[in-house]
């Protein structure tokens, strides 16, 4: 925490090594909580570009109070919106858990994951995607459940409730896989 | 059957991409390139001429975004070929016609990759040159009372079933086209403060936006291109002393209708109140859309100076969400609704603004497999 507080003081002067750190730190969880909202390397590649793209292009008016590493899983989780928007989720859906059945041992050759992570994003993309950022958010970012209310837009008991279900969702989905 | 934190460990540490040394400093190199020009400011002058292309959101969104994004367009090329030219990380794949004249933004929702850019634009002209689109919404700019731009807003229906609206200026507008630059970005900045500051208010009597004052926004019906739009008109002044008034125009099936006659008396009263936040939380209504919020919606009693009261429905915190919903979307949700179709979801209490609601919830699955949850809360202690 120290250090990212560090960090967001030198980025804001204009720090392009504040920069690197940030990028060298974060970057592969980024990653990860976008392929675990997503289940397409691809498109989480393209959202945590333009995470970091974004994140550069606004250093001159950067003012950042908050958790750093909140504030850029937060970021992620807005492009995936915006990308759950303007496709019809349920089909993508459908889409990525075909492409994975019929190309076993897929790996994409720009992005390393190993096959219990592949399993684990098909299983999520099977959750409503309410309860799948809860899922991520929490357990894989570590996100406060505060935090996870505070961008549903819903209370505590409303983003533990969508964590719990989304847990056992898929601990039914995958007992017996892992 | 794992026990919930251990099962928690299991998805943290199997939830875990890497990116290839390659991958890595590819996207390093990409965002290096972006800290670098953020340290300059780009003129909307400088510019190159662009449309954009929004799909599914209001009218009002879409005529904001197009008056926004079109300084200054000719009309498009058609028949002719397109080229990738660039990515934007806000507005998506930027292509160009082979011939010069032609260039759009495609924005991530229509296209997956330049590839995908070209293709979209190129089918947009063909559509446009087939003549198959539909005229959905109208903007008109004025200029110290002398209409500066008119930009109109198609609608076209790709091959893959995806509906996308595309502004463009008026090529018979007639108009001079004055406000460019760093005016028209003024005008934007100052229209989007107009909108937003504006107050909405829904009754059983209608809907009324109303300025920030509670006075009303001034409206007006025409007929442009055999269709009639009405209109909502915004004015304000820029910094050099212009008057400048941004009308909207939609057509009376997009949407709900709004800024129809005048506001009645009682909505004016209402506004007055509401400043004074003389009002009760009575309910919450909430629609999700494949787990992203549709709308947030919270009911107000308001109690009149005549002893009535009044239910109002409001934008929770002020601020609605950019719709997801098509109007189909939601003709369809409200048919379902209204059929008793929604599957019982499990009720709960939830606290908002202090105060615990019962919620009741819904699931719905619209025909293309869009969920919807419905969620209403009404005021525990008025049950």
């Amino acid at each position: 925490m120290i250090e990212d507080e560090l960090l967001k003081w030198r980025f804001r002067r204009g720090s392009r090594e504040a920069l690197a750190r940030i990028y060298g730190k974060y970057v592969h969880l980024l990653l990860s909580v976008a392929m675990g909202l997503l289940n397409d390397p691809h498109e989480a590649e393209d959202v945590v570009q333009d995470v970091f793209v974004s994140f550069a292009k606004g250093a001159g008016s950067f003012d950042l109070k908050g958790s750093l590493k909140a504030y850029l899983a937060t970021s992620v989780v807005n492009r995936v919106r915006d990308r759950v928007r303007r496709q019809h989720c349920q089909q993508r859906r459908v889409d990525a858990l075909t492409a994975t059945a019929g190309e076993p041992g897929r790996l994409d050759p720009s992005l390393l994951y190993s096959e219990r992570c592949e399993r684990l994003s098909a299983a999520l993309a099977q959750l409503p995607c309410e309860q799948r950022e809860a899922v991520v958010l929490r357990a894989k970012h570590e996100m406060k459940l505060r935090d996870i209310a505070r961008l549903q837009g819903v209370s505590i008991s409303t983003a533990h409730g969508r964590y719990r279900y989304g847990m056992e969702k898929l601990r039914a989905l995958l007992d017996g896989e892992v | 059957m794992k026990d919930t934190d251990e099962f928690e460990d299991i998805v943290k540490r199997d939830l875990d991409v890497r990116a290839s040394d390659g991958t890595y400093d590819r996207l390093w190199e990409v965002v290096l390139n972006a800290y670098g020009p953020s340290r300059t400011t780009e003129s909307a002058a400088t510019l190159i001429p662009e449309r954009r292309i929004i799909m599914r959101i209001s009218t009002i969104k879409t005529l904001t975004a197009a008056l926004i994004g079109v300084g200054v367009v000719t009309a498009a090329a058609v028949g002719v070929k397109y080229h990738f030219v660039r990515k934007d990380p806000e507005r998506g794949y930027l292509v160009r016609s082979e011939d010069g004249q032609s260039m759009m933004n495609i924005g991530e929702s229509h296209a997956a990759s330049p590839e995908q850019a070209v293709e979209t634009a190129e089918e947009i002209a063909r559509l446009k040159q087939q003549g198959l689109r539909e005229l959905v919404g109208v903007g008109e700019t004025e200029v110290n009372g002398q209409l500066d731009s008119r930009m109109l807003t198609y609608e076209y229906r790709l091959s893959d079933g995806q509906t996308v609206r595309v502004g463009e200026r008026d090529p018979d507008d007639n108009a001079p086209g004055t406000l460019i630059g760093e005016r028209w970005e003024e005008a934007s900045r100052l229209f989007r403060e107009t909108v937003a500051g504006c107050q909405f208010v829904a009754t059983d009597e209608g809907k009324f936006r109303l300025l920030a004052d509670g006075s009303e926004v001034p409206t007006f019906e025409r007929v442009i291109r055999g269709r009639t739009f009405f209109f909502d008109k915004y004015t304000f002044t820029l910094s050099d002393g212009t008057q400048v008034a941004r009308s909207l125009g939609r057509l009376s099936n997009d949407g709900p209708a709004i800024n129809r006659g005048p506001v009645p008396n009682d909505l004016r009263e209402i506004a007055s109140l509401r400043q004074q936040d003389k009002r009760q939380l009575i309910a919450v209504d909430e629609l999700t859309a494949n787990g992203v919020m549709e709308r947030r919606v919270f009911v107000y009693r308001y109690q009149l100076s005549d002893g009535r009261t009044k239910d109002v429905r409001e934008a929770a915190e002020g601020v609605m969400p950019t719709p997801i919903l098509s109007a189909t979307q939601r003709q369809e949700w409200a048919r379902a609704k209204e059929a008793g179709s929604g599957q019982d979801l499990d009720a709960y209490d939830e606290e908002v603004l202090d105060l615990t609601f019962a919620f009741k919830r819904q699931r719905f699955i619209l025909t293309d497999g869009t969920e919807l949850i419905w969620s209403y809360g009404k005021l525990k202690d008025a049950q």
